[in-house]
């Protein structure tokens, strides 16, 4: 930590993007195919269906793994600046368990393509956080962070129970397994097709965050403070949130429940380039690239039958939750 | 009640908070009779809350002693503490519905064995103690709809219904307006008359002056001044404690702060 | 007012005491409605489903609602938080955590399923503890809150290594039936050891019902009172725990009940948990009483319990909040 404080923020934030730059090429290179492990560029070249491997399969999975990591990392960012709370992340509003419930939806209810599944997922999920919001402007208890928290905790448990009588209507041989699976999450069979339509307003949405990245600084402030530095409270919070979500729930239509990310990513970011979104926000997309990637890399390479992603990130984000709690202090 | 006896002494205390050098407390000596009351003043920081949780035991002295009716505090078990020091802090957050009986009524347990329910004459004690207050007609209220003067009150007539000897205050005037205060204050006055031992830190030097019969200055914690008020309590003392000029006027044998 | 509240127990209790014998009776065996126990005599089949499976099942149902309850109340007045239950604070997480791992790897065995329940149940509740204590935004409720459904995640996290381990076809199912908490797989087996466990915690939960009341407190109020706190809070929670964690252990994550039973008995009886505490105990056994028998006998595919439970909690809940006025 001393040696990396030598360092000006921009040179860190610069390091980190080479970084990221560098697991995204080996990541190209990592795979099962021919051999488990890394291939040289040159090999990779040399026939055509190393080639096609790698433009159609490899390729599509190598970008959203990065773009998942970014968006559930900087979401979980602006969340918890937003709420002023360390704990909470992207999904949690409602989100994550109405995307579980519209993938199961698709899967059981409707036989469910993967485009279907995509859009249901994403309708729910972006359902979910509206239910919340709605909840929380009716219950009467505390302060509006705690409303909104509430919200979320009563929506995901509804959802959820939803899901469990979906997958309890599943047949149990496919439709549960493959349900499983998607909630379990990962990155395996995304395809350009897939892919496509979703960049576009991913890289709107991280442009606008990248944008007004210090001023999400003013949010974590007291309703009194930050209105009498005058800052219009319902619109900056709103154009935030909805970018955030945006972002997770597009990811999570996509790639499943990939959960931990979210919540640790900003931490590890915080704590290199101290509480200042300025340096947070871009930090954070690179370091969720880069611990993606490797998450990713790790999933599909490390054993014949792929690990589901979602276990991965679940390892990882036990191993440094713990030493991420018992540090001094949490912001 | 024999007045030779000493019902509550601190001699001696030496306290630091573990881990931080920033704060401590030395040479603490004050010495109670039934009956007393004694103030213990002093700006933000000097002390004032340790003392009483040192009083309380809540906190162990790193160094001298407090006796409690003659003998070492640490020798009774916290229940017997329970039942001999009563403690009034300056407010309380509680989340539930209780109505003021009931809370009240949570002043019995140290005299309950740990299975035991409040009996009828629990209750009966807790009522007299909320009548004491002058909350009788807010017994059945609940706590949480109160306002801050009358949970004030209420946390006061929990500590009577503990019927203990010492009460220990913790700025438990501060949140009372004009008429509330006069009532607290007659009725603390009321039960020292009556034998009790009250120990209560204050902001305000007007309450000090209006029912103290001794009062403690406190400085950097460490004690400035100790005596009976009319010795401690003077214009220059004050002056030197608060670090802000500062006048006393006698109106009536009652002594008033002016600051300029 | 105190003998309102006497009154309303010994209705609760009546209640109680007639959705238990009623549950015994109810069924769909030999067809839907009740069971007749004379005709139980020659039948053989109705002894078995009578025995072996609606007994246990329905007295698991009973411990578990009134643990639910019991635990729900404790947990909120000690942390002295309205918002946090059993499932809250990573408790049934935690205990079916462990509770899987002995199924899945110890072949089941009672007891060890126990100390595993019970030994995440309660390190899931320190950490969520530890970590909403070292939190510096916020007030405590929020807090805690949080970080509950964080350490809550982390088990389930857990959980879910499990179901990636357990082999698809026949483990897989019953790893996710039983996470959706149901009486349905109830049978004799482990039974004994878990009626032990929360019977005992029940009573001595019962016991100091009114010096629950005071670990609500202040720690300075508290101990001035002549309570050791910690030592009395850390035995109450203790209880709490071990009859959660022992009931979970076999029924899978039942949840809400915890978090909203206390509710309701605060509405009917007041805060005092001399009471409400009672009430709680009583409100939780019929609810999942009610619940239980109306899933088994209403349809012949049997919904999870804990998808119902939640379901109802989670609209009691809404209106409640949504009544609050604070």
């Amino acid at each position: 930590m001393k040696r990396l404080n030598q360092f000006t923020p921009n040179q860190k934030i610069l390091g980190l993007a080479f970084l990221l730059v560098a697991a995204f090429a080996v990541s190209c290179l990592a795979g099962r195919f021919p051999l488990p492990g890394l291939q040289s560029p040159v090999q990779l070249f040399s026939s055509p269906l190393n080639q096609t491997i790698l433009v159609h399969i490899r390729l599509p999975r190598v970008i959203i793994s990065m773009l998942l990591g970014m968006a559930l990392s900087v979401s979980g960012l602006v969340f918890q600046t937003i709420l002023n709370n360390p704990m909470v992340e992207p999904g949690f509003l409602g989100v994550s368990q109405g995307a579980a419930f519209g993938a199961a939806l698709a899967i059981v209810a409707f036989n469910g393509k993967s485009s279907q599944i995509q859009l249901l997922a994403f309708l729910f999920g972006i359902a979910g956080l509206g239910f919340s919001i709605l909840l929380a402007n009716r219950f009467h208890f505390g302060h509006w962070v705690m409303r909104l928290v509430l919200a979320g905790i009563a929506v995901s448990a509804l959802f959820s129970s939803g899901l469990g009588i979906l997958k309890y209507l599943a047949d149990r041989e496919e439709k549960l397994q493959s349900l499983s699976f998607w909630l379990l999450g990962g990155t395996s069979g995304v395809s350009w097709d897939s892919l496509i339509p979703i960049i576009a307003p991913i890289l709107i949405a991280f442009t606008i965050l990248l944008l007004l990245r210090w001023r999400l600084n003013l949010l974590s402030l007291d309703d009194e403070t930050a209105l009498s530095i005058s800052v219009n409270l319902k619109i900056e919070r709103l154009i935030f949130l909805f970018c955030a979500v945006l972002v997770t729930s597009l990811c999570i239509s996509i790639c499943g429940l990939i959960s931990w990310i979210g919540l640790i990513v900003p931490h590890i970011a915080r704590k290199i380039f101290g509480a200042n979104t300025h340096f947070t926000v871009p930090a954070s997309m690179l370091i969720g690239g880069i611990l993606m990637l490797i998450c990713d890399d790790l999933a599909r390479v490390l054993f014949p039958a792929e690990i589901p992603l979602g276990v991965i990130t679940a390892i990882l984000g036990t191993i440094l939750f713990l030493p991420i709690m018992t540090n001094k202090t949490i912001r | 009640m024999n007045p030779a006896v000493i019902s509550l002494e601190l001699r001696d205390l030496r306290f630091t908070y573990s881990g931080t050098n920033a704060f401590s407390l030395t040479g603490v000596n004050i010495r109670m009779r039934p009956g007393q009351i004694v103030a213990v003043l002093g700006p933000n920081g000097s002390g004032k809350t340790t003392i009483l949780k040192l009083a309380n035991g809540r906190l162990t002295p790193k160094g001298g002693e407090i006796l409690l009716e003659g003998k070492p505090l640490h020798d009774y078990s916290r229940r017997e503490i329970g039942q001999r020091i009563g403690f009034v802090p300056q407010s309380e957050k509680i989340s539930f519905d209780y109505t003021v009986l009931e809370y009240v009524s949570m002043g019995r347990a140290p005299w309950l064995h740990p299975l035991e329910q409040p009996t009828a004459d629990d209750i009966a004690i807790s009522k007299q103690a909320i009548a004491d207050v002058g909350m009788a007609a807010f017994a059945h209220s609940l706590v949480t709809r109160l306002s801050g003067g009358q949970a004030q009150l209420v946390l006061l007539a929990r500590a009577l219904a503990q019927q203990t000897s010492v009460l220990l205050l913790d700025e438990a005037s501060s949140q009372l307006d004009l008429a509330n205060k006069k009532r607290f204050l007659d009725i603390l006055s009321q039960l020292a008359a009556n034998g009790k031992t009250i120990l209560f830190t204050t902001h305000e030097p007007d309450v000090a002056a209006a029912i103290a019969q001794k009062a403690i200055l406190m400085q950097n914690g460490a004690v400035a001044f100790a005596g009976p008020l009319n010795e401690v309590y003077t214009a220059q003392n004050l002056e030197q404690v608060y670090g802000t000029p500062i006048q006393l006027v006698e109106i009536d044998g009652r002594k008033v702060v002016l600051w300029t | 007012m105190i003998k309102n509240n006497r009154l309303t127990l010994t209705i609760l209790l009546g209640i109680f005491l007639i959705c238990l014998i009623l549950s015994f009776l109810i069924g769909r065996y030999p067809e839907v409605g009740f069971i007749q126990l004379k005709s139980l005599e020659n039948d053989p089949i109705g002894q078995r489903v009578f025995y072996s499976l609606r007994v246990p099942r329905v007295i698991l149902g009973a411990l578990l609602g009134m643990a639910l309850g019991t635990s729900g109340l404790v947990f909120q007045t000690v942390f002295n938080n309205p918002l946090v239950g059993s499932g809250m604070l990573g408790v049934t997480q935690g205990a079916s955590l462990g509770a899987a791992i002995g199924i899945v790897f110890f072949n089941g065995n009672p007891w060890i399923v126990q100390f595993l329940a019970i030994g995440l149940g309660t390190s899931a509740l320190f950490l969520s503890v530890f970590s909403a204590r070292r939190i510096h935004y916020g007030g405590w409720t929020l807090r805690l809150v949080l970080s509950g459904s964080v350490i809550s995640a982390l088990f389930g996290a857990g959980i879910s290594l499990l179901k990636y381990q357990a082999d698809a076809r026949n483990q897989l199912h019953a790893i996710e039936f039983w996470l959706m908490g149901g009486l349905g797989y109830t049978t004799w087996r482990g039974l004994p050891i878990v009626i032990v466990i929360v019977i005992l915690s029940l009573i001595y939960l019962w016991k100091v019902r009114w010096r629950v009341n005071l670990l609500a407190l202040d720690h300075e109020t508290a101990s001035s009172l002549g309570i050791q706190i910690q030592k009395e809070r850390l035995m109450a929670l203790a209880a709490a725990v071990f009859a959660v964690s022992a009931a979970t252990s076999l029924s899978g994550i039942v949840g809400w009940i915890g978090l909203i039973v206390p509710h309701l008995a605060r509405r009917l009886l007041g805060a005092n948990t001399s009471d409400s505490l009672p009430a709680s105990m009583l409100i939780g056994g019929i609810l999942v009483l009610v619940c239980d028998n109306g899933m088994r006998t209403l349809s012949a595919v049997e919904i999870p319990l804990g998808i119902i439970t939640s379901f109802i909690g989670v609209i009691v809940f809404i209106l409640l909040m949504g009544a609050r006025k604070t």
